[in-house]
């Protein structure tokens, strides 16, 4: 299972590999890293249908990862990978817009791993 | 009047009761007839003119009669008219002091410009289109000059004659023009000018020719015929005698005739021709005395007798001599009396006149005394007035300057309020970004703290298994998550302390500050401010430090709320369209800001400075917004989301509190960049 990572902050990707270690180890998993939205878009298309499940941040320079979310979800009908935000900004609106656009999750950072872990064993079975 | 005429009548009574020479019926019948006062007056014009030169009492009457007639109906310039006339008369007849106060009355009516148009009726047998009021001004001065001419005043005389000429060339008057040119022919001719009186004469003709009005022509060759025998042309002199005497008998003026007769009877007797003397003589007399014309000046009843008397004693008859010799000495004696009477009372007269013209300057001066002392207290009260205006107005602006003064003050503690109000302004919209913001850390102290106790527990089996390398290598990784706790934790620590550096008020303090991580920091703060109040909001943010420029003395909160004020300025303007909208309706307008910083080296007599500019790629500032941008209280922001303050304030902070300069370039459609310059 190939999962895109999408966060402007260099250090996610560390702590995702270090908080994935086990599945990444097993085989489990595939972690692939994007810094901003657009890097996302360019990813997607290069490697279409590669990525099953995408975790975005929302606040990021440029595109946000709202519009991110968009994209994907316009593009990529059948099937969609499935998109979860995870954002510093756990507010309603930020959290409705969301699920407007057709998230489906919202996490709010500090990330609990615990429960992300769980999540994407329930998502993805 | 009556005096007068009882005198006359007591001496000649014998004469008066045939000398009445009636007017022609047809003359009294247009008076009998007229139905209304301006025929009446028209009547009683041509009867006067009529009786002029023939009857001194009857054109007297028919005079006064029009000045009634005028006066009852305030015809003015008619009014004057009848005075002149009846002044004419009064002459004639040697009463000097009533012509000169009837003249005098003239006067004044026709030196007033008031009575210019007064022309209804009119004031002489000719027609005139010209001005009635200057005619009457010639007029009056003629028989001003009349009067003095007949009370031996030759200097006035001369005077009025020439004013009286003066007015009728004005106004191209030929027959008052004539006139006055005869008279003044006889006033010079009198004061022994011969010359000159006959260029006159002769002028006098010329208008008579012009004019056809030949009522006085015997007169002017009279005159002529005079100064010809003083130049001693005796023949010509003759013939201007006779000439005289045929066209006064023409024109039946027979004051004129009187004249005439009597220069021939004194040249006859210079000739010693005793029949023609005693003719011219005897024929004098029989006017004279139907004129009433027993008073004048040079002809008189007492120089007639003379005349008689004088032709007699070239004969020899005694009893003639004699008889004519005693009337002479009595009618001269009387007469004499009458005029020495005349002129007493005009003197008297014109001395009260004169007295009279005194006391009215007198009068006049005292007026002009009063009026100005009246114009004097006037203008002390208003001065008065005015003191008291300016003492009320100057209290009044004392009390309001206390008014001012308590708003003044009032005003500073509003200012100050807001000041505080804008700061908790700017500060509320970091709250929402910091809050957030330190999610972010938190999340990293948090995650990475937690793979570290799962390491942990990993090197502890690693260990009792005695696997060495591998519990070397997670020591590695707990190390480099402790490098990133210790990171990020002091990243949050920096948050929170840049907020309440902030909200703090500035300590005033400079210090040495990183001027590129303070922009840094702003720049994110400000973004995501901005970004937790409106999700939809987006923009490109662009960095370009210049890392060479190290630590510089500024306070860094005052510097900070500046940069944060630009940015969220540059945020706001960046997406919006300029005015009227994206010209290209597919282009796609992506908001930037860029911050940038520089340095410059000491030139043109200014020291190394550091400058931090913001840029925006939006509308643009309007010239007529860019006057007010620096204002207090001055937005473009919809009503309740600026405070008008940021700028104002941020040129303070610069100018003021750091001696530096704010700067702002912008084109429109293209957008604004704002410089702080920051002296080193």
């Amino acid at each position: 299972m190939k999962i895109l990572v999408v966060d402007d902050e260099k250090d996610v990707q560390v702590l995702f590999e270090q908080r994935f270690r086990k599945e990444i180890k097993n085989g489990e998993m595939e972690l692939v890293f994007a810094f901003s939205g657009e890097e996302a878009m360019q990813y997607m298309q290069a490697n279409e249908h590669e990525a099953v499940l995408i975790l975005s941040d929302i606040n990021m320079p440029g595109m946000s990862g709202l519009e991110l979310l968009r994209h994907i979800k316009e593009k990529y009908e059948k099937p969609p990978p499935i998109v979860m935000m995870i954002t510093a900004y756990g507010d309603d609106e930020n959290y409705n817009q969301a699920m407007q656009l057709g998230a489906d999750d919202f996490l709010t950072k500090p990330v609990d791993f615990t429960s992300l872990k769980e999540k994407l064993k329930t998502k993805l079975v | 009047m009556k005096y007068f005429s009882k005198i006359v009548l007591l001496f000649f009574l014998p004469f008066f009761a045939t000398a009445q020479q009636a007017a022609p019926d047809s003359l009294k019948n247009r008076l009998l007839k007229a139905t209304n006062d301006l025929s009446r007056y028209k009547a009683c014009g041509n009867i006067y003119n009529y009786y002029e030169e023939t009857n001194r009492d009857s054109a007297y009457y028919n005079a006064e009669q029009m000045l009634l007639l005028s006066r009852r109906h305030n015809e003015k310039l008619a009014e004057a008219y009848s005075l002149i006339q009846m002044g004419y008369q009064l002459i004639g007849m040697g009463r000097y002091a009533p012509a000169h106060q009837t003249l005098l009355e003239a006067f004044t009516i026709v030196e007033n410009q008031k009575n210019e148009n007064q022309e209804s009726w009119p004031v002489s047998s000719i027609s005139f289109s010209g001005s009635n009021r200057l005619l009457m001004l010639s007029y009056a001065h003629h028989i001003f000059a009349i009067l003095m001419w007949q009370t031996d005043n030759k200097e006035r005389e001369i005077f009025h004659f020439k004013e009286a000429r003066r007015i009728s060339t004005t106004i191209n008057h030929s027959i008052r023009l004539g006139l006055a040119n005869m008279n003044l022919g006889r006033s010079y001719f009198s004061i022994d000018k011969p010359d000159s009186a006959l260029i006159f004469e002769n002028q006098a003709k010329e208008e008579a020719r012009k004019s056809g009005f030949k009522k006085y022509l015997g007169q002017v060759y009279q005159i002529t015929g005079e100064i010809y025998l003083k130049i001693g042309n005796r023949d010509l002199a003759r013939q201007y005698l006779y000439r005289a005497v045929q066209t006064s008998a023409e024109q039946n003026n027979r004051n004129s005739l009187s004249g005439n007769y009597f220069t021939l009877t004194k040249f006859y007797l210079a000739e010693m021709q005793k029949d023609s003397a005693l003719k011219y003589a005897m024929l004098n007399l029989s006017i004279i005395k139907t004129l009433g014309l027993v008073t004048g000046r040079t002809v008189n009843l007492g120089t007639v007798y003379e005349n008689i008397y004088l032709a007699y004693k070239l004969t020899n008859r005694h009893d003639s001599i004699f008889k004519y010799q005693e009337l002479t000495l009595v009618t001269k004696d009387s007469l004499s009396k009458i005029r020495i009477k005349n002129l007493t009372d005009f003197q008297t007269s014109s001395f009260g006149e004169a007295i009279r013209l005194q006391n009215l300057e007198k009068e006049k001066a005292l007026y002009q005394n009063k009026i100005r002392t009246y114009a004097l207290l006037a203008g002390l009260g208003v001065f008065l007035l005015i003191a008291l205006i300016l003492y009320r107005n100057n209290r009044q602006k004392q009390k309001a300057n206390k008014v001012l003064e308590s708003t003044l003050a009032n005003l500073k503690s509003t200012q100050s309020q807001l000041v505080q109000s804008e700061k908790m302004a700017s500060l509320g919209e970091l709250t929402a970004g910091i809050a957030h913001e330190i999610q972010n850390p938190l999340n990293f102290v948090n995650n990475f703290s937690e793979v570290n106790k799962e390491l942990l527990v990993e090197m502890k089996d690693e260990l009792k298994k005695g696997n060495m390398e591998e519990v070397n290598s997670l020591a590695d990784d707990v190390i480099d998550n402790e490098d990133k706790i210790i990171f990020h934790g002091k990243r949050a620590d920096a948050i929170v302390k840049g907020m309440l550096q902030h909200s703090r008020s500035s300590s005033g303090v400079k210090e040495p500050t990183d001027i590129n991580a303070l922009c840094d920091e702003y720049l994110r703060l400000s973004y995501h401010g901005l970004r937790a109040k409106d999700k939809s909001f987006n923009a490109t943010m662009k960095t370009d430090f210049d890392t060479s420029i190290g630590k510089i003395n500024i306070i860094p909160q005052d510097i900070g709320r500046v940069v944060l004020n630009l940015l969220t300025n540059a945020f706001y303007a960046a997406p919006l369209p300029p005015e009227g909208g994206f010209k290209d309706p597919n282009y796609k307008h992506e908001p930037t800001v860029t911050i940038k910083t520089s340095k410059n080296h000491p030139s043109g007599g200014r020291g190394a400075e550091v400058l931090i500019s913001v840029k925006d790629n939006g509308p643009g500032i309007p010239q007529k917004v860019l006057d007010k941008i620096f204002q207090p209280f001055f937005t473009t922001k919809p009503t309740g989301q600026g405070t008008g303050l940021g700028l104002s304030l941020s040129y303070d902070i610069v100018t003021k509190g750091h001696g530096g300069e704010l700067k702002v370039e912008t084109k429109e459609g293209e957008g604004t960049t704002f410089i702080i310059i920051l002296p080193v």
